[in-house]
């Protein structure tokens, strides 16, 4: 065959076609989960505390439902709320593989497949997409707490955070988001595969506190709590800055922790994205 | 123009084509400088191959039955010699007529008679 | 004697060829070792008994199984190293009718097709959508399979693919929906130059299509000829004979199917028709003019054929 022309679409075109898709997939849904989630994070920042339940000794009430101010959570001034809500942004970064690939478990992926473009590779440009989604959503809820803490009685966050900080309030959603795609890359059941993973990983991290130390115990440190493990790169510096103890981890460290961790999601990826496709018949 | 086609004939497909669009002509239903049916549009309507079609209509052009021009169609050529087609005509008719009496169990004498038989009394009723 | 079956059409230029294309799932072979050759231009059809292996086929053509082992080239290409070049001149319609957005309408879908093939025509895809009456803004997903299918076939058509792999695209359809989508398909050939390959097991719609035909059995390909030759290859002989007559010996081995009823006798027999007329009449029968098989019949009678 001489002289045939194969024109193929361009990865850009198909990065915002995807974009769109993803927005689109679970429209409802995903309004109902930010409109919510945004309307939180305006009220605690502005209130500077979250609603509670409580249980005092000394007023005989017993736990009851209540204005938690943040000032009383043990962190730096009123930084818990921040810590409150950055941690609902690290959930969403978690069961945000379920709405990227809505309708495209493995035994579903047929048609995406069939596109002119590599398999991989437009595995890959759905993840990217849907991380620049989340990255938008999480700047978003930045800019929300940053601006309301400008107003006077707040601490202003552009003063309180270190840079590292900052790096990490992004990075952490973005490196969970990374890993919780593997799930939905190679399993047809993603959410129930995350949810496993998440108590599994609670579950070894509470046996290597209770035996002694071990082989178990020391891999535990280094992949989740170490300075160079995954919980260092998607928190540490961040912790650190609005908890006033001392540094265990320095920024360079974080930042080795978040490029490693994030490399290894990426390639971990693309090791479930080809055990996708060779899996289905 | 109404087409019949019979897929376990001994003709194939592009030659019963050829053959009704010359039954067409000698009737009359297509007259000299008309347009046939495009390529498309007479293998959408009959379901068949395009490449059928065309060959039918490559063949009728060799033949001198129908022109083409360029970007506009094919049309029925001005018949040189409507004799020759009526004989063509008369010659499917024949065969037609001779594998159906056998069918029938009829001898060809048979036939024959029917024939005479049966133009004779047509010519009686007018 | 066998006649012969089996063309590779090597003189032909080919636009898809696959060399030994094999593919077991567990312990199910569901192809051993097929060699398809697809003529360029030709309406190609592809049948079998089910689960023959056409589907697979058709799916490693698309890269969605992978070949173990074997190869295939399509446009000159091999598809394990190419494949998304290649499928960007291929317009196919898998055997489902599911899409993993049944809540897109049909125009954001043909939409979305479009961002991936640069050729698109969409005043073609518009054009497509009048003539089949497609409802432009409903979803997807409530559409009655025979929508379905014309939408699924305009996303295949509407860039104007070389290559046309279709999966029983009627399969499943009601008459009046079978026919307009082999309409579609008919007046698409006429007005785009373009390869087919088409399976199928509802020969008898595709009789004044194919122009090639490629039976496929237990993932073997018994069988690939062109249209004319599948024609000559045998014929249906209809006498008359006496109560003993039997069927001359010499015969025997080329009668694929036979039927009787008291004195009329049918039979399917491959060979030279004027030859076996002959042997035929011999015997003392009155045989009347052979008759070309229709496609489902010649098929039905090849099926036979390979397990004797």
């Amino acid at each position: 065959m001489k002289n045939i022309h194969f024109p193929t679409p361009s990865t850009s075109s198909v990065f915002w076609e995807q974009t769109k898709l993803i927005l689109q997939v679970r429209r409802r849904q995903l309004l109902w989960i930010l409109v919510p989630f945004y309307l939180f994070v305006f009220i605690i920042e502005l209130g500077g505390g979250v609603p509670g339940l409580i249980d005092r000794a000394d007023d005989g009430r017993g736990i009851y439902l209540s204005w938690v101010p943040a000032t009383e959570m043990g962190f730096n001034g009123d930084m818990g709320t921040l810590l409150f809500g950055w941690t609902l942004t690290l959930c969403l970064g978690l069961i945000w593989p379920v709405f990227v690939w809505s309708g495209n478990a493995p035994e579903q992926r047929d048609y995406h497949w069939t596109m002119p473009i590599g398999k991989t590779k437009h595995d890959l440009i759905r993840f990217a997409a849907g991380g620049c989604i989340l990255a938008a959503i999480v700047l978003m809820f930045l800019l929300e707490a940053s601006l309301i803490r400008l107003l006077p009685a707040h601490t202003n966050l552009f003063q309180a955070l270190s840079a590292g900080a900052w790096f990490n309030l992004l990075a952490g959603p973005l490196l969970y988001y990374t890993w919780a795609t593997v799930a939905a890359v190679w399993s047809n059941r993603p959410g129930l595969t995350i949810i496993a993973a998440v108590f599994g990983m609670m579950v070894v991290v509470v046996l290597s506190k209770a035996t002694p130390p071990s082989l178990l115990a020391t891999a535990v440190d280094f992949l989740l709590q170490g300075p160079y493990s995954i919980q260092s790169a998607a928190a540490f510096l961040f912790l650190t800055d609005i908890s006033g103890l001392p540094k265990e981890v320095t920024p360079f460290q974080g930042l080795v922790a978040t490029g490693f961790w994030l490399c290894a999601g990426f390639g971990a990826i693309v090791f479930a994205s080809r055990r996708s496709q060779n899996n289905c018949a | 123009m109404i087409f019949r086609l019979d897929y376990s004939d001994s003709r194939a497909i592009y030659l019963q084509i050829m053959d009704e669009i010359r039954r067409a002509i000698v009737l009359g239903s297509l007259q000299p400088d008309e347009p046939l049916p495009s390529v498309r549009q007479l293998a959408t309507e009959l379901r068949i191959n395009p490449n059928t079609v065309g060959q039918a209509y490559r063949e009728l052009e060799r033949e001198g039955i129908v022109y083409v021009r360029r970007g506009r169609g094919t049309f029925v050529a001005v018949p040189r010699d409507s004799d020759s087609e009526k004989r063509g005509l008369a010659s499917e008719l024949a065969k037609r007529t001779l594998h159906e009496a056998f069918r029938l169990g009829l001898s060809l004498e048979e036939l024959i008679t029917a024939i005479g038989q049966a133009a004779a009394n047509d010519k009686e009723q007018r | 004697m066998r006649p012969f079956l089996f063309d590779n059409f090597a003189e032909r230029e080919l636009v898809l060829s696959t060399h030994g294309l094999s593919r077991r799932f567990g312990n199910r072979i569901a192809l051993a070792g097929l060699d398809l050759a697809v003529p360029e231009g030709a309406a190609n059809v592809l049948t079998g008994p089910n689960a023959a292996g056409k589907s697979t086929a058709l799916r490693s053509m698309m890269q969605l199984t992978s070949p173990k082992p074997g190869s295939i080239q399509i446009f000159g290409l091999d598809v394990a190293e190419e494949g998304a070049r290649v499928r960007t001149r291929i317009g196919y319609v898998p055997e489902t009718t599911q899409v993993p957005y049944p809540w897109m309408t049909v125009e954001r879908l043909l939409g979305h097709q479009a961002v991936y093939f640069p050729n698109w025509d969409e005043t073609y895809a518009q054009r497509l959508i009048h003539a089949l009456q497609v409802p432009r803004d409903v979803p997807y997903g409530t559409l009655s399979k025979g929508y379905a299918r014309r939408v699924q076939l305009i996303l295949a058509l509407a860039h104007k693919p070389g290559l046309l792999l279709l999966d029983e695209p009627t399969d499943g359809l009601d008459p009046l929906a079978r026919d307009l989508v082999l309409g579609l398909i008919v007046d698409h050939l006429g007005a785009v130059p373009t390869t087919l390959l088409f399976s199928t097991h509802l020969l008898s719609e595709v009789e004044g299509l194919a122009d090639c035909l490629g039976l496929i059995r237990d993932g073997h390909l018994v069988v690939q000829l062109d249209r004319e030759r599948l024609r000559n290859l045998f014929h249906s002989y209809r006498l008359v004979a006496d109560k003993n007559w039997q069927a001359p010996l010499e015969l025997q081995d080329q009668i694929l199917s036979s039927s009787n009823s008291g004195r009329e006798w049918e039979f399917s027999i491959w060979g030279r028709p004027g030859e076996v007329k002959a042997q035929l009449e011999a015997t003392g029968a009155r045989v009347e003019e052979p008759r070309h098989p229709a496609l489902a019949q010649a098929v039905h009678s090849l099926l036979a054929m390979e397990v004797a």
